[in-house]
């Protein structure tokens, strides 16, 4: 009864897909990223806590009892598994041109977790399995304590700087260059205790491919505090094509129901053909529980593509209402404001969205 | 829920500050945004060559990532590079494509990444808005015409 229980309810999950773990879940209810995903940089495959809590906190219904019990663990533990789908159509108007709609599957990722020795040893897999080809997006083995208090993950990797956005887009993880589509090859050494998160990492430099030799260091430093988290990032990367340093400052509260997120990052780079460019990006969210299962994002971001030159800043408002009616499933929408230079239209484009979201 | 007053001023506040900044002036600055004489002027209409490629495309649109030392696969799409990093270059994804294969643009990986073809991953740009049927017809029509420089 009870295997036809999880089987009814991971199908049920396969079939409606749910919420997904961002940062302003973490600032509010005070957990690490830690407390609720496999990795312990947050992202992807949720733990037994994870998965309790997008299925009891997050959506504004419970299950029927008969689809409860998905854990999204088996083999006593050793094996766990989850996946993500998304699926959206988005409206982009550009002044003078046509408006273009665009649908489809936007990215559909299986994640799979292995205790080879159990509480010591595991390995760990993010496959994206749409659209296109299969990529690895994750794939490392993990030596840790019990109760993961000192860690390494050894393989390929998303580097830790700032929040962990789903948006890959918002600017700081554009010009960080770190976002969850870029990973690397390295090691990273880890720390976990009440009151801090720390990470050191030696890695290739996702730009380091091909033609181009080099390394990236990157270390990140989290502290956890009642009232919130600040944290802070530095990368160096030395590269054939340049030499590079990213710097990160960030921040998340809550005031009552809205949980804030703020982000800064400087970056410095030698890889540009008139030499080195400095630009900055910042970002400003706030996250506002309406009611359980009703999150109203906002969100402002400003982007300095190059110190340097003036009048050249970029802007990207969002407005995005997520509702969870029950776990596994979620529906977004959302309208962004883009805005450049007025001599460029694309850079000063809108852009509308409806998207199913779906996690187990 | 019932949320209070100081709440909903705070939001508003930083709704207000947030949407109180715009785009920069552009004041002068060509259409990528870059000083006036700097680069290949981007104002006017398209056309099958490299430089206006560069200009309309490369420049502004795929220099938002791929730029820099930590430019995604190392690929980097400036106008110092990128024409050496694309054209009889192996791709990284699909190795046995070249990026730019010249005079064959329906085995050319660049073209497959525009187009979103199901063999070679996300579709580019990342995230959208997506190149129109027209700029890449040009970027086709650049391929097959041999991908000079």
């Amino acid at each position: 009864m009870k295997a036809a229980r999880l089987l009814l309810g991971l199908a049920f999950a396969l079939l409606f897909s749910s919420a997904s773990a961002e940062p302003y879940l973490a600032i509010r209810a005070g957990l690490k990223c830690v407390a609720c995903h496999v990795n312990p940089t947050g992202g992807g495959l949720r733990n037994a806590v994870g998965n309790t809590f997008a299925q009891n906190v997050i959506p504004a219904n419970t299950l029927p009892d008969a689809l409860q019990g998905w854990t999204g663990s088996l083999l006593d533990d050793r094996l766990r598994l989850g996946g993500d789908l998304r699926t959206a159509t988005t409206r982009t108007s550009v002044s003078g041109q046509p408006t273009r709609s665009v649908g489809g599957t936007e990215q559909v990722r299986l994640y799979a977790d292995v205790q080879l020795i159990k509480d010591y040893l595991g390995a760990y897999l993010d496959q994206q399995v749409a659209p296109g080809k299969s990529e690895r997006q994750e794939a490392y083995v993990r030596l840790q304590t019990p109760g993961l208090g000192w860690y390494a993950k050894a393989g390929q990797f998303y580097l830790p700087f700032g929040w962990r956005l789903q948006d890959s887009l918002a600017f700081v993880r554009q010009l960080s260059g770190v976002s969850m589509t870029v990973p690397d090859k390295g090691l990273e050494l880890g720390h976990e205790s009440d009151d801090w998160s720390l990470q050191l990492v030696r890695s290739n430099g996702p730009g380091n491919t091909g033609n181009s030799n080099g390394h990236q260091t990157t270390a990140q430093a989290i502290w956890m505090q009642p009232w919130g988290r600040v944290g802070a990032a530095a990368a160096q990367v030395k590269s054939a094509a340049g030499n590079r340093q990213a710097y990160g400052l960030f921040a998340g509260t809550t005031t009552g129901p809205v949980a804030w997120l703020a982000e800064i990052d400087m970056v410095s780079d030698a890889g540009y053909p008139e030499g080195k460019r400095k630009q900055y990006a910042t970002l400003l969210e706030a996250n506002w529980l309406v009611q359980q299962g009703h999150n109203l994002k906002l969100t402002g971001e400003y982007l300095d593509p190059d110190r340097r030159v003036a009048h050249d800043n970029k802007v990207r408002y969002s407005l995005v209402y997520e509702y969870t009616p029950f776990a596994f499933a979620q529906l977004r929408a959302g309208y962004r404001k883009f805005g450049g230079i007025p001599q460029n239209a694309i850079d000063n484009r809108r852009q509308s969205f409806v998207e199913l979201h779906g996690m187990f | 829920m019932k949320i209070s007053k100081p709440w909903v001023a705070a939001l508003g506040a930083a709704a207000a500050l947030i949407a109180g900044c715009g785009g920069g002036s552009g004041e002068g600055l060509d259409a990528n945004g870059r000083p006036l004489g700097e680069g290949d002027d981007p104002s006017g209409p398209m056309t099958a060559s490299f430089s206006s490629i560069q200009s309309h495309v490369f420049t502004p649109i795929c220099t938002a990532c791929h730029a820099g030392a930590a430019a995604p696969r190392g690929l980097r799409l400036d106008a110092t590079n990128s024409f050496a990093m694309l054209v009889d270059v192996s791709s990284g994804g699909v190795p046995a494509l070249k990026r730019v294969a010249p005079g064959d643009a329906d085995n050319s990986y660049l073209i497959h990444k525009l187009e979103g073809h199901q063999a070679v991953g996300a579709r580019m740009p990342l995230g959208g808005p997506y190149l129109d049927a027209q700029t890449i017809g040009l970027i086709r029509q650049w391929i097959n015409n041999g991908a000079q420089k």
